[in-house]
């Protein structure tokens, strides 16, 4: 064994050490470029559950819940909630209330009744009733929208649909892709995709136009909120 | 369109009332009291203000109008424009946060639209609208 020093080893040189094995040890692996222990999982990954707004069909009061669940007790009211999604793809003339979604499938038609929910996915025939989406209604390519009385708060057009209003109607917000008209007052955004088209008059805070539009309207865009004209 | 390729520009510092008329692209940068006729493209830039009417080919616009645009092709809103008056364009592309008081009359596909034009003032809104509470409305059977 190699030493540095005479005859009592003082130091042992580590490189020598090696040397001296003949290069067997050399060639394998050394210490320091061994592959590292495997670090430990991150902690603070916490899957919490998802959260979703919802409104008392009775009495409008918003909140949220946590999770999934089937139902839920308005905080304000105290009545139950319903958070289903319902699907209607029949003739209906019923009601249905819930702070879920409600989507009217092609092939069914609904005749009368009311419907009341968050989001209100309308691909078919409404040829009466009430419709109320405390939240959103999607009009779809291909839907006949002629119910007696209807609510949203956003409206979203698709493109190959139509809808036309003969009174002044008030939105959050309007994303048309489709054929709109009638007269509006917006609070919020109003946006005109490629292809969609706005007819009649438009007041809103803001307004973008893609290429490819159409807008004939009287506009009446910033400048502040939109104000409504009082009694 | 930048000032390379504009061949007439009007600076910031440049104050003109009269009518323009040019055959090829403009840049008006300074104030215009009067109209803009413009064979090709017009660019009226952020710090422009124009109290005319204009009458171009293409217009982008980011500056303050008050006048009427009237475009063979396209009009383009930038967010700072400032538009008070009418436009008639084929085309037309508005950016968030443009100021637009005015009609517009653009048909991107050159059928006349179905609904008239409006002649009349703007229909007041019922009272008792409230624009940050849902829509109420009745559709057009």
């Amino acid at each position: 064994m190699p030493v540095s020093g005479s005859r009592k080893a003082s130091i042992v040189s580590g490189y020598d050490l090696v040397q001296s094995l003949g290069g067997r040890r050399a060639a394998t692996r050394p210490a320091a470029e061994a592959p590292p222990p495997p670090r430990p999982a991150p902690a603070g990954s916490v899957a919490l559950p998802t959260k979703r707004d919802i409104a008392c069909p009775d009495c409008g009061w918003e909140s949220h819940v946590m999770g999934r669940q089937s139902y839920a007790v308005c905080p304000k009211c105290r009545k139950k909630i319903d958070i289903v999604d319902y699907t209607v793809d029949i003739d209906f003339s019923g009601t249905i209330a819930t702070a879920g979604a409600v989507r009217l499938a092609p092939g069914g038609i609904v005749h009368s009744g009311e419907i009341r929910a968050a989001i209100v996915d309308l691909a078919s025939r409404v040829e009466g009733g009430r419709i109320v989406a405390w939240h959103r209604l999607d009009l779809r390519a291909g839907a006949v929208c002629q119910p007696d009385h209807i609510e949203f708060r956003d409206l979203r057009l698709d493109a190959g649909a139509r809808l036309a209003f003969t009174c002044a109607l008030a939105c959050r917000r309007l994303d048309v892709a489709g054929d709109l008209e009638g007269e509006f007052v917006v609070s919020g955004e109003v946006f005109l995709r490629a292809g969609g088209a706005l007819r009649g008059s438009l007041r809103c805070a803001h307004l973008t136009v893609e290429d490819g539009a159409s807008l004939a309207a009287r506009l009446q865009v910033g400048g502040g909120d939109p104000v409504v004209p009082g009694p | 369109m930048d000032n390379v390729s504009a061949q007439t520009v009007i600076a910031g510092d440049a104050e003109i009332t009269g009518t323009i008329k040019s055959a090829g692209t403009v840049r008006i940068d300074g104030k215009l009291d009067g109209e803009l006729h413009c064979e090709k493209d017009a660019l009226v830039g952020k710090s422009a203000v124009v109290k005319g009417n204009l009458n171009v080919s293409s217009a982008v616009v980011e500056g303050t109008i008050n006048g009427n645009i009237v475009a063979r092709d396209r009009i383009e809103l930038k967010a700072s424009a400032r538009l008070t008056g009418d436009l008639k364009a084929k085309r037309l592309v508005v950016e968030d946060g443009v100021a637009f008081v005015g009609r517009s009359e653009v048909n991107a596909s050159g059928v006349a639209p179905a609904a008239p034009q409006h002649s009349a003032p703007p229909t007041p809104v019922p009272p008792g609208i409230d624009a940050n509470r849902p829509g109420v409305a009745f559709p057009k059977r």
